[in-house]
């Protein structure tokens, strides 16, 4: 049998290469090289998902440490190959990159050769061609056979051409083009994919803010703001809420059950920089942030991610009590930022001495653990009218103060801050990825659902007539569809030349699945 | 014509249609291999932008005013030759350790025409100004407060100490993570120059 890959025509890189230009060509051209680089693109995203990637490792160490001291020697070797960041290695890139070039070389090799031998398809061919098909039947016919059979091909929707007593019938060509759509469609795709690296068309970052403060994205490159007003961690409440209440069973044994994250946000735009250096703001929108609910501005998209459990102090507030007359004063407040270091409350005076914001005790002396205010304590001195001097220690669970001290510090109130984990994320690339995906199906229904059929007829030795089919998928149903109409007008029948002594209507086996 | 001749004019063809199929394929290649690169560098500089300041970077510019308020202090505007600028908090015991060096030498990286800046991050003047009387040593050095925490994320600190090493030209020549020794100090000034 002929090869009828190409229609029989030469591809391209199997001519003999005689630059260097061809070599390379060549080299991307060959099939077998775009399977090795499917398949290392396949390893490699499978490596990618033994440990996490860079985005979901805890943010407390960088990732240089954290591999090495997560998963030792092999998270060593992990980081160092950048499968940390699998998408964006340089190596991953670049096999997607030659993939994408030996997609469109390989692609150009091919559909050149076979559009023009489509193109230019001669009606009358060679009896040693038409010998050369899978479908092959010869016997004695006779021209007015031939055109009663080109009127019965046409009311099949066939494409019929004559050429004296010689007859091509073709239907569903384009589907032939489905492969090379497909490719399209996948490069289309890898483009879009490859514009994720540039900051203008993707964007991707975590924004630690706190109630009340004001930061800049990042991802916007410092032209909007964001304020947290409000973070709202809601729990499942099965006693209070009867909507709730089915659940009662499950959160019983799972303990609390959180519903809902929430951040409330306003945006700012940075219109100019005042003359301290600070931005100038100016207010654009409010809304809120939710689990799959993002905040969207501008190309913007900002998810609730993440929150930090622990809540931050901004403020506390406290009374004095004078144990000798029953008298209080106060409150006053502590802004644990910015604190003011006295305090006068009706002759009364407190001096904030200092102020541990992560409270410790080390080496016997208080300390703080870190500058966040997660658990402050304070060492005030309290001076009676009078003039004497009383100090105290005082924090969560912890007065440390003289047992005769006329004057008591309480505590009087709070105020905390939530931080909230947010992402912003800006992705353009979703029209491209969305138009090479779809390309890339009509590719597939294509080369899938429209067999290329061509049927050839003409007269051979004598009165014969030989008749000769092809069709790069499924020949038993092109059988089917031409078969009646050769015995209707009484011309020999075809046989299947592939079809050795295997069970009747077991085409698929012998399917040329390429086109 | 000549059969010879007519042999001649379609090698003639051929050869001006090989010349034309090499340039339109080395135009693909050269195109998607460029394009390719494009990425590739894009994704390496990004590799070394992930918002730590490092070796080789600029020192991000910022102005902020010593612990007790009475100077302001712009990195661009620094007039010597070299400089260490440290990031320190009262909470790191190595840092604690490191600023009598410091001070012990501070007179000679001056003579050096280095200066040392060392930048407080995030806490409160109160809390630092209780920490460096319970030193037991005078700084002359300035402490600079980042009260907002704003200079320590535009440098991207995540472990105390460090110190960068800048040169006059405003270049970072060194990050170095730890406590500083003697040895250490002098080194560093030396590299600033």
């Amino acid at each position: 049998m002929l090869d009828m890959k190409y229609d029989g025509a030469d591809i391209r890189s199997k001519r003999r290469p005689k630059s260097w230009i061809d070599r390379v060509w060549s080299f991307f051209a060959s099939v077998k090289v775009g399977l090795w680089l499917i398949g290392l693109i396949i390893v490699g995203s499978a490596i990618g998902t033994i440990f996490p990637q860079e985005m979901y490792i805890p943010q407390q160490l960088p990732p240089s440490q954290y591999y090495a001291q997560e998963y030792g020697t092999p998270g060593t070797i992990y980081y160092s190959l950048g499968f940390h960041n699998l998408y964006t290695s340089w190596w991953y890139i670049t096999l997607i990159v030659m993939l994408t070039l030996s997609l469109i070389v390989a692609s150009i090799d091919r559909l050149v050769p076979l559009y023009k031998a489509l193109k230019h398809q001669p009606v009358r061919r060679t009896e040693r061609f038409m010998k050369g098909q899978r479908l092959i039947g010869q016997g004695p016919g006779t021209e007015a056979q031939i055109d009663e059979l080109e009127s019965a091909l046409k009311k099949k929707r066939y494409r019929v051409t004559r050429d004296g007593d010689a007859l091509l019938a073709e239907k569903h060509r384009f589907g032939r083009w489905g492969p090379y759509v497909n490719h399209l469609g996948l490069v289309i795709f890898f483009i879009g994919a490859m514009l994720r690296v540039f900051p203008a068309f993707h964007t991707d970052t975590l924004e630690w803010v706190r109630e009340g403060d004001t930061v800049s994205l990042e991802a916007t490159d410092g032209e909007y703001y964001l304020r947290n007003d409000q973070f709202i961690l809601e729990m499942y409440d099965p006693e209070n809420n009867e909507e709730d209440a089915k659940f009662a069973a499950a959160i019983e044994k799972a303990g609390a059950v959180p519903k809902n994250y929430e951040t409330e946000l306003t945006l700012f735009k940075k219109v100019g920089t005042n003359e301290d250096g600070s931005p100038q703001l100016e207010q654009v929108t409010s809304g809120s942030t939710k689990v799959n609910h993002p905040f969207t501005f501008d190309k913007y998209e900002v998810y609730q991610e993440q929150y930090s459990s622990r809540p931050e102090f901004l403020a506390m507030s406290f009374t004095i009590a004078d144990q000798e007359s029953g008298d209080t004063y106060g409150p006053f407040t502590v802004d644990l930022e910015n604190p003011e270091t006295t305090y006068d409350l009706d002759g009364v005076e407190v001096t904030l001495k200092d102020l541990y914001p992560d409270f410790q005790v080390k080496d016997g002396q208080p300390d703080t653990k870190s500058p966040r205010a997660l658990n402050p304590a304070f060492f005030f001195n309290v001076t009676s009218p009078e003039g004497e001097t009383e100090s105290n220690l005082i924090g969560i669970r912890l007065n440390v103060a003289d047992e005769d001290n006329r004057y008591k510090v309480q505590f009087a109130g709070t105020e905390m801050a939530s931080t909230s984990g947010l992402r912003v994320k800006s992705d353009s690339t979703y029209p491209i990825l969305i138009i090479g995906g779809t390309i890339f199906m009509i590719g597939i229904i294509m080369g899938m659902y429209w067999p290329h059929r061509r049927v050839w007829v003409r007269k051979g030795e004598g009165t014969d007539v030989l008749v000769s089919g092809f069709t790069n998928k499924n020949p038993s149903s092109l059988r089917r569809e031409v078969s009646p109409l050769l015995e209707k007008t009484g011309l020999p029948i075809w046989e299947d030349q592939a079809k050795f002594e295997s069970k009747p209507d077991d085409d698929t086996q012998h399917e040329r699945g390429e086109s | 014509m000549t059969k010879d001749t007519n042999k001649g004019d379609r090698m003639n063809q051929a050869v001006a249609h090989k010349k034309k199929r090499s340039f339109w394929r080395l135009m693909v290649m050269t195109i998607v291999l460029f394009a390719g690169a494009v990425v590739v560098m894009q994704l390496i500089e990004q590799a070394g932008n992930d918002g730590r300041v490092e070796a080789g970077d600029k020192a991000p510019n910022f102005k902020l005013v010593t612990l007790d308020g009475t100077t302001l202090h712009e990195r661009a505007n620094y007039q010597g030759e070299g400089m260490l600028l440290n990031f320190w908090g009262t909470f790191c015991t190595p840092c604690k350790k490191e600023m009598p060096i410091v001070q012990e030498n501070y007179a000679a990286l001056q003579d050096m025409g280095v200066d040392f800046w060392a930048v407080n991050v995030g806490e409160t003047p109160l809390r630092v100004d209780n920490f460096l009387n319970g030193l037991g040593v005078k700084l002359d050095y300035p402490i600079l407060m980042d009260t907002k925490s704003e200079v320590e994320k535009a440098y991207g600190i995540y472990n105390l100490p460090v110190t960068f090493v800048i040169d006059k030209e405003g270049n970072i020549i060194e990050k170095y993570e730890g406590e500083l020794t003697k040895e250490k100090l002098m080194e560093l000034a030396e590299k600033s120059l």
